[in-house]
């Protein structure tokens, strides 16, 4: 089955923001699981 | 507990981590059922090589797990972080890339027809087009469209 797909061609300014912010947290997160790499691949 | 880390390692030996973290609730719309749930994949050496089927279906089966033991909608921002591309896509942006590939291994992944996955496409001219894909079992399509056209807006991560 195909996905449907939504464009949002003209968000509001708050939306923008908040998808920026969300940006960056997922980065942080990113950043953070790169940190944490060692707990779940531990070196033989 | 929904928040939970799953590492996983492909046949070729890169390895991945899967991160399902909650959003907090006290931003959306009370009238939001069920619980919304952040997918953030992420890979410490990016290989070469474009991912595989094989590694299309691993990340395709856990997402789906996931969805088996949860009655949850999953959220995955896609992140414009260099990924291989293949020759014929190398024009569109990183975050279209990755999008294409995540619908292409959930249709795969969903021949019964069981879950829904939304993509929506935000543009924005000033930072690039922002790619979102949510995703729940089929029962959910009503509250998919609620989210929509209610909360995007109001995500905000802990």
């Amino acid at each position: 089955m195909k996905n449907p797909t939504i464009h949002i061609d003209k968000p509001s300014d708050r939306l923008l923001d908040n998808l920026r912010n969300l940006r960056k947290a997922k980065e942080e997160r990113k950043e953070q699981m790169r940190s944490d790499w060692a707990k779940y691949f531990p070196k033989k | 507990m929904l928040d939970k880390v799953i590492p996983f390692t492909t046949v070729e030996g890169f390895e991945y981590l899967i991160k399902f973290t909650t959003f907090s609730q006290d931003h959306l719309p009370e009238t939001f059922i069920l619980p919304i749930v952040d997918i953030t994949i992420e890979i410490i050496e990016q290989p070469n090589q474009i991912n595989n089927g094989k590694t299309l279906f691993q990340f395709s089966s856990t997402i789906q797990q996931f969805l088996d033991n949860n009655n949850v909608v999953l959220y995955f921002y896609c992140s414009n972080d260099p990924i291989a591309k293949n020759k014929t896509r190398q024009n569109i942006s990183d975050a279209q890339y990755r999008s294409n590939l995540f619908c292409k291994m959930f249709e795969k992944q969903n021949i019964d027809n069981n879950f829904t996955c939304e993509n929506i496409i935000i543009n924005d001219p000033n930072n690039g087009d922002h790619h979102i894909h949510l995703i729940s079992r089929l029962e959910n399509e009503i509250e998919i469209k609620k989210i929509i056209n209610d909360g995007l807006p109001y995500f905000e991560n802990k």
